[in-house]
Formats: structure tokens, C-alpha cells, sequence
């Protein structure tokens, strides 16, 4: 199943106006179920926060939780050598807050915990988003039209490790100077096969010259990248998957592993041959 | 001292050293007395075992700093008067003495020689060709405090030998920081026991030699015992400074006095840097040469390097000292003849895979602490060397590697800069560098670099362009490298210059029938257009020094990581999976951040395993000329 990409225009406008957030489908969404759109006020719409068990630094929240939520738990375990580490079992939901994480921190997703995120703002140290350290199972995580953006000494990793795993951004800002670097590659046990990945219009920034810059990949069998209109502003640059077309300035480029293989092989030939 | 004692310290001495020597001496009638600073002159060979080792640097002190040199011989129970000089302002930043035995003696020094009451440590025992002993030893605590508190001028010290006739004297070498002096200088202190059939070493320097420049300062001082000049005796040593004779005249009793146990010079204190008016002619006495020279006539403007031999006719004469004082500044003296085979690069010289390699370099000079799990190349050859050395460091570069040899050190750790190893082998060189320069094994980096452009030109990706430009940015830091090179060259040896090999296979090989395979187009073909530029850019420059290429890629192809028989540590080689390798992979739990990124490195491991340092070793053998 995979999230339907929702309508960035109706997005953009309500976002606009501060009336509208997007509410996701409380379980997991189907391919032809959008999320669903409720009006709100301005202010949270945070579910119930419970707090988490915390053992051997990790805290563990088994009940979804909100951002002001995350953010104490990555304060509460991170230490001076150690970045704040926290499993959401089931999974993250908000929309329009606004928090500071002040610590590096880890996120892990085990099976079926899901992430949805909407008109929120971010900022904070690195910030790590994974499911390789918990069980398998697939993961969503959706982003609407939200800013996260990272200190000078900041990047943004998503690596999901299943090969239903999908992550879906619309709309967005995500600035992170050493990088920004979304993997689905399925590769949770060889050989590694899916991951999906849909952006709809947002920007990617990563901008130091040291970093690591943007790369986006899903595996090169079965993974699939789509991007329409995305702002990928780096130095350095790298989206690619089985299946891969990114759409930018009305042009249709084809990222596909295999179009950038034989692509590559043409000038390995060239290199070659200039001796 | 009366020449009475002279001839029965020369008897007592010949007591102690072999029949042979005796022998010699008791057949010597009484009335014919036995010239001073002579003994039974050891044959060459025998001379050169014993001082094998010659000169080595031990004290290369850089910066505003100045040096008083002198020497003192002590002939009395109230010892001998050593007269350093304080320039204004200075305080001591080392001091260093050293001591040298009586030759033809053959006795160690159990008492320690004062200074001012205090004793000089007997360090740095070296045995010299004329059956005698040298030490050194750093005697700051002893002379700092009185230097320091003295006024500018002349400053005393009373120096006693318990046993004045077992030693010949004593040398001081004492460095001020300075406060008058405007530019960096060195002084560098050259301690041992030169061959008398001579030596030779090589001073290198951190710029070229500006003869013009008022602040350029080349001199030495030669510290010499047991060497006797008085009525034109020819005991002396010849200094040669790049192929030209400076001095046939060095040695004579300058500091000391004219018998055994006294027979001391240093070129310092009370001598002028002018050189002997004619090089060919021996000495005529003993200040006929005060062992201080310039060897400013003896250079060119832009040489960096200066070359000094000594020899020592006679065969009976002890250098035990060289101090340069220098501007340009000196980075390195390496002495002595070089190692057949020298193997220099980067971590492919090494054994060592990423897990195993503890990056340290001032621990370890390949600059990975740890047991390599691979025999490294260079090791495989060096079999059929008497001599050889491998000098590879971890991620070491190109640029690293020229600017460390011009400084004369490494930038991190004691070890020697591998160019200057290289320069002086005799044999063979082996070159594996530039990978780094090329940054060939971030991945990641070249993941980006290489798919970027299609976000921009839409499909003209220029991976050929960007590997082209930063292999053509490499370039001035090769033409260096090999034009060091060129010394070693013309030494005899061959240099080889390795060729880098693709560390990746083209597919991902796995399940059973490779059904779970895996193409690896993009990251096989990225790799595949770094190595061809950076290769090209090797074998151009190799060419023109005629230096022999040993190609690697066609012995590597289809070894690459992610074959079933790979040659490499590397396991995978989709490319998709380098991006993960980000500093801010934070990993899980957290703990170390640059463990989680090595991980995936770890993957991606481009170093040779056992095949692949083999097959190294394989391509090596199989391109040096017979």
C-alpha cells in the first residue's frame, strides 16, 4: 500500500491561512485513502502524551506521542558524549507546534509505528530517524508542509530498513548544513529490495561545503523515487532508486540506477579512453 | 701539560687495548716517542664496523635562536675553564655537552666528567673507529641557571675530568633563545663517531638558499678529538661540501693542548667563519683551520639541500660532532648510505582494512595502530632486499607527502618523512599515491559529486569532468613527488610508480546462481572514472622521468568488492548504500557517531585483502626491469 499524495495546492492555501492542518488516518493509510483534512484552531493538536519508560538511556514511548513530548524525552537521555535516544512504538503525530530540540537524537520506529507530521516547526541538532535497531515491520512517515531546520552542526537522517517503508513529504522546508540523506532501501535482510519515497514540492538545503550534502535513495531493485518539483539546494546531490523520476522545472529527469549506470559507463569509457 | 706525561698516558693507554697494539707499542724504542693522536691505525674495514652508524641528528632546534659552541680540555685535579658567551637577553632553551675519550685507549668512562661540580651523565655511549668512546648529554639543568642569571659576555664554567689523561675533552653546544635575532634559524646537532674512512649527509632545508638574503646563514662547526697538528703534523680531516674540497686542514689540538688526553677542537668560541684560504693544503699547525665554516661559497641560489663529506686520511682522527647553524632553517640531515628497497604510499601499502585499522599517527608510523590482516605488498618484496623499508601511512596524500619531505618531518609523529626515505634507497622505490589526493575512497562524496549534475544539466552528468579537474588539481603536488624521486633515481634505484585498480565489481554477486544480484553500474563506473584520470594523470608524469608503471586494473577486474573472489576487504558495491555514510548517522543505540559512519565504509572497503596485496606484489615484480 502505498500513501497517496495529497492535493499540495489545498495544503498551501490552508496552511496559508492558519486554519488547516492535515490529520493522518489513524491507522495506516491505503494507497487510495487520502489523509484526512480537518479544520483547527491555531495551537496543538497533540494526542494524549504519556510518559516513557526509560532504560539504559533509551526512552521508550508506547503510545503515540506529540514533538514537546519527543523533545523531553531526547533531552532526558542524551548526555554530553551521547545523542538523546527514544523508540516510538506508536509512532508520532502533531501539527501546528513549534519546538527546539536542543540535543542530538535518535529516533527509532518499530513495526507499524508511523510518523505524521503537519505545519510544524523544528528546529534542532542532528536528528536521526530509523528502524534498523527495532522490529521489522513497515513504516510510514508523512511530512506536510512543515520547517525543520538544523544547527550549523546539523544533519537530517531518515534510513528505513523494510522494503514497504514509504516516506512522503509535501510542501516544506528542511534546512540541515552537513546534510540531509533520506535511505529506504529495504535492506533490513539481503538482498535489500523496496522503499518508496514521494516528494511534493518541498526544499531540501544543505549547504556547508564539508557536508554531505542531499542524497536520497531507495534500493536499486524495486525502490522507487518520485519528485515533483522539489528544491534540492546543495552542493552535492544524489537521488536514485529502481525506479526513479524527479520532476524539476517541468523537466522529467530519470534517476533511475540503471539510467545513471549506463550513463556513467559512457564516461568511464571516455575516461578511459583519454589517456 | 709537560710532554713527560704525554708519552707515559700514551704507553698506559696501549696497555689496555689488544696484543696487537701492545706489541706494537713495546717494540716502540723509548727514544723514538710516538707522535700524539696516533695509535695503530685499525684497517677500513674494521674502522667502518665500528662506526657504522656515523653521525646522526639529535637536536634540530628552530627558531629565534642563537648558539655558543665551545670545547675544553682539563688537565689538572682542578680541571680546565670552558668559556661560553651570553648574548644580551638570552636564556638557555638546551645545552648539550659532550665528552670524548682518549683514542687507542679502549676504556669506557665510569666517572663522570663536572661541570661546576656537577656531573655530566654518560649518555649516548658510542664507540668509535679508533678504539675510544663518545658521549652526549643534555646538560641544560646544569648550565641554564647560571647562563640565564649571567650578563651578556663571556660566562665560566669549571669543567674536571676524574681521569684527565682517559679523556681528551669536552664540547659544549648551547642554545639561547634569543631576543636579537629577527628570523628563524636552526641549529641542528649532529652526535656519533664518523668512519675516519669518511661519511657522508645531506642537510636539507625548509626553502631554497637566497644568497642574497643578509639574514642566510650556513655554518658549520666540526667538533674533532685525538687529532694532533703541532709542527705540522698530518693528522687531519678533508671536508668536501657538495662536491667541492672546503678544508684539507680540519682537527689539531685547537681547544686542548698538544699531547693525548687533550687533543680537542670545536669550531666556535674564539673562531671566525671565514674557511682555510687554500682547501688542498694541510695543516701547518694547529689553528691552520678552526673547524667553523661558511658554506655559503659552496651553494647555488634555490638549492635546498647541502651535502657534506668527511674523511679522515690518517685514520686515527674522532669527529664526533657537526653543528649546523642555519637560514634557511634545517628540516632534516640524513646520513649515512639508504636502504635498497623503499616502499612509500597510503594505507594500500599498509595491510590494514578499515575495522582494523586505529587511525593514529603519531603512534604508529603506517598511522593505524593494530595487526594488519593482510600481508602488506611491500612486505612480500622486501624478501629479496638486504635492506628495505616501508614507509605507506594510512590516508596519507600526495600533498602530505611533499610538504612533510619539505619540512623535513611529518606534520603528526617523530617518523621521518617518507620522500626523504625514498630519496635515498638504492635499489627499488615503490610509489602507491594519490588516492587520497583524489578523495577516491569517500563514496559517498563521489555518489554526490557524480549524480548532482543531472539536477542541473539534466542527464549531462560530467563525473568525468569533476574526476578530470581534481585530477589535473593534483598534478603540481605529482610533478613534486616525482621530481624527489628523481634523487632516488639517481641513486640506481628503479622507481615504480603503482597504477590504482578499481576496487569494485560491476555486480553485486549473491544467492545461490547470483539470482539476488545486484547491478552495480554506478558506483563500478564512478570508480572506474576516478582511477582512469587519476591514473592519467601518474602515468604522464611518471613518463617523464622515465620512472616504470605497474598497472593494476586489469589484475583487479572482476576482484572487485562485491565478487564472490574478491580482492578486496569491501563486501558491497551498490551505491545506494554509500549514501548512508553521513558524519551525522548517529547510529544505534547512539554512542559514537564516526563508528556508525565507519560501518558503512566498512562495506565499501576498497584496501587490498591477502589476493589483493599478492596480486600487488605480483604486478610489482612483474614490471621491474630485470
Amino acid at each position: 500500500m502505498r500513501w497517496k499524495l495529497t492535493i499540495a495546492a489545498g495544503v498551501a492555501v490552508l496552511a496559508a491561512t492558519g486554519f488547516g492542518v492535515y490529520r493522518a488516518a489513524p491507522s495506516r493509510p491505503s494507497i487510495d485513502e487520502p489523509p484526512v483534512f480537518v479544520a483547527a484552531g491555531h495551537g496543538r493538536s497533540t494526542p494524549h502524551d504519556p510518559g516513557p519508560s526509560i532504560a539504559n538511556g533509551i526512552a521508550t514511548f508506547r503510545k503515540p506521542v506529540g514533538l514537546a513530548t519527543l523533545t523531553a524525552a531526547c533531552s532526558a537521555t542524551a548526555t554530553e558524549s551521547r545523542a538523546g535516544a527514544v523508540i516510538l512504538e506508536r509512532g508520532l503525530v502533531d501539527a501546528n507546534t513549534t519546538v527546539t530540540i536542543n540535543v542530538p537524537c535518535a529516533l527509532q520506529l518499530p513495526r507499524g509505528a508511523n510518523v505524521v507530521l503537519s505545519n510544524v516547526r523544528v528546529t534542532s541538532k542532528t536528528l536521526n530517524i530509523g528502524d534498523a535497531g527495532v522490529s521489522a515491520g513497515d513504516n510510514v512517515i508523512t511530512v506536510n508542509n512543515s520547517r525543520f531546520t538544523g544547527s550549523a552542526d546539523a544533519g537530517l537522517l531518515v534510513e528505513l530498513t523494510d522494503p514497504k517503508d514509504n516516506l512522503t513529504v509535501n510542501l516544506g522546508t528542511f534546512t540541515y548544513p552537513l546534510g540531509v540523506s533520506v535511505q529506504l532501501r529495504g535492506d533490513r535482510t539481503a538482498p535489500d529490495h523496496g522503499g518508496s519515497v514521494i516528494l511534493n514540492r518541498p526544499t531540501f538545503v544543505a549547504k556547508s561545503p564539508d557536508g554531505a550534502g542531499i542524497a536520497i535513495s531507495t534500493s536499486t531493485s524495486r525502490g522507487n523515487v518520485v519528485g515533483n518539483e522539489p528544491v534540492l539546494d546543495a552542493p552535492r546531490v544524489a537521488v536514485t532508486g529502481d525506479r526513479c523520476t524527479v520532476t524539476m522545472k517541468h523537466k522529467k529527469i530519470d534517476c533511475r540506477a540503471a539510467t545513471l549506470g549506463a550513463d556513467l559507463k559512457r564516461q568511464a569509457a571516455q575516461a578511459n579512453a583519454e589517456r | 701539560m709537560p710532554a713527560t706525561r704525554l708519552r707515559r698516558g700514551k704507553l698506559l693507554s696501549a696497555g689496555l687495548v689488544g696484543i696487537c697494539v701492545v706489541g706494537a707499542l713495546v717494540a716502540t724504542p723509548a727514544a723514538a716517542e710516538p707522535t700524539p693522536g696516533t695509535g695503530t691505525r685499525p684497517a677500513a674495514a674494521a674502522a667502518r664496523a665500528a662506526a657504522s652508524n656515523g653521525l646522526q641528528l639529535k637536536v634540530n632546534e628552530r627558531g629565534r635562536i642563537s648558539r655558543s659552541v665551545a670545547a675544553v680540555a682539563s688537565d689538572t685535579a682542578a680541571g680546565g675553564t670552558l668559556t661560553l658567551r651570553k648574548p644580551a637577553g638570552a636564556t638557555v632553551r638546551r645545552a648539550y655537552a659532550a665528552v670524548a675519550t682518549t683514542g687507542f685507549r679502549g676504556t669506557r668512562l665510569v666517572e663522570p666528567v663536572t661541570v661546576d661540580g656537577e656531573p655530566i651523565a654518560l649518555d649516548n655511549e658510542v664507540a668509535t673507529g679508533i678504539s675510544s668512546f663518545n658521549y652526549l648529554a643534555d646538560v641544560t639543568g646544569l648550565l641554564k641557571s647560571k647562563l640565564d642569571s649571567a650578563a651578556a659576555g663571556p660566562v665560566t664554567f669549571s669543567v674536571v675530568e676524574p681521569q684527565p689523561d682517559a679523556v681528551d675533552g669536552e664540547i659544549f653546544v648551547v642554545v639561547f633563545d634569543d631576543p636579537a635575532v629577527t628570523v628563524d634559524l636552526t641549529v641542528s646537532l649532529l652526535y656519533g663517531a664518523l668512519s675516519p674512512t669518511g661519511d657522508e649527509y645531506q642537510v636539507e632545508l625548509a626553502t631554497p638558499i637566497n644568497r642574497g638574503d643578509r639574514n642566510t646563514r650556513l655554518e658549520m662547526s666540526l667538533g674533532i678529538s685525538f687529532s694532533y697538528q703541532s709542527a705540522g703534523t698530518q693528522q687531519f680531516s678533508t671536508v668536501d661540501v657538495n662536491g667541492q674540497r672546503l678544508t684539507s686542514a680540519a682537527g689539531g689540538e685547537d681547544d686542548g693542548a698538544d699531547h693525548d688526553g687533550a687533543l680537542i677542537t670545536v669550531g666556535g668560541e674564539g673562531d671566525a667563519a671565514a674557511n682555510p684560504a687554500d682547501a688542498q693544503t694541510g695543516p701547518s699547525e694547529p689553528r691552520s683551520d678552526d673547524e667553523l665554516y661558511d658554506l655559503l661559497p659552496f651553494v647555488d641560489d634555490s638549492d635546498r639541500r647541502v651535502t657534506v663529506r668527511t674523511a679522515n686520511p690518517s685514520l686515527d682522527d674522532n669527529i664526533l660532532l657537526a653543528v649546523f647553524t642555519m637560514n634557511p632553517p634545517v628540516t632534516g640531515i640524513t646520513t649515512g648510505a639508504g636502504p635498497d628497497y623503499v616502499a612509500i604510499g597510503d594505507s594500500t601499502t599498509t595491510g590494514f582494512s578499515i575495522p582494523t585499522c586505529r587511525e593514529d599517527r603519531e603512534e604508529s608510523a603506517f598511522g593505524c595502530v593494530g595487526t594488519p590482516p593482510a600481508t602488506p605488498y611491500p612486505d612480500r618484496i622486501a624478501g629479496g632486499f638486504d635492506d628495505a623499508n616501508r614507509v605507506g601511512i594510512w590516508g596519507y596524500t600526495i600533498r602530505e607527502a611533499v610538504r612533510d619531505a619539505d619540512n623535513g618531518r611529518n606534520a603528526k609523529g617523530p617518523w621521518r618523512p617518507q620522500l626523504l626515505e625514498a630519496e635515498e634507497a638504492r635499489q627499488l622505490v615503490t610509489v602507491s599515491l594519490g588516492a587520497n589526493d583524489i578523495r577516491f575512497s569517500d563514496v559517498p562524496f563521489w555518489l554526490r559529486e557524480c549524480l548532482a549534475r543531472q539536477f542541473t544539466t539534466l542527464l549531462r552528468s560530467t563525473c568525468n569532468e569533476a574526476a578530470k579537474t581534481r585530477a589535473e588539481a593534483m598534478r603540481p603536488d605529482v610533478v613534486k613527488m616525482m621530481n624527489r624521486l628523481d634523487k632516488a633515481r639517481s641513486n640506481g634505484a628503479e622507481v615504480v610508480i603503482l597504477l590504482y585498480y578499481n576496487p569494485y565489481h560491476i555486480r553485486k554477486e549473491a544467492g545461490p546462481f547470483n539470482l539476488a544480484s545486484r547491478d552495480c553500474s554506478v558506483l563500478w563506473a564512478m570508480a572506474e572514472i576516478i582511477i582512469a584520470n587519476l591514473n592519467r594523470v601518474l602515468r604522464q608524469e611518471a613518463e617523464k622521468h622515465e620512472f616504470t608503471l605497474a598497472p593494476l586494473s586489469q589484475a583487479f577486474s572482476g576482484h572487485g568488492a562485491g565478487a564472490r573472489d574478491s580482492y578486496v576487504f569491501g563486501s558491497d558495491c551498490d551505491a545506494a548504500g554509500a549514501a548512508s555514510a553521513v558524519k551525522f548517522n548517529l547510529g544505534w543505540p547512539p554512542v559514537n557517531t564516526g563508528d556508525s559512519e565507519k560501518e558503512i565504509h566498512k562495506r565499501f572497503d576498497p584496501h587490498p585483502n591477502g589476493k589483493g596485496t599478492q596480486t600487488q606484489a605480483n604486478q610489482v615484480t612483474t614490471a621491474v626491469k630485470p
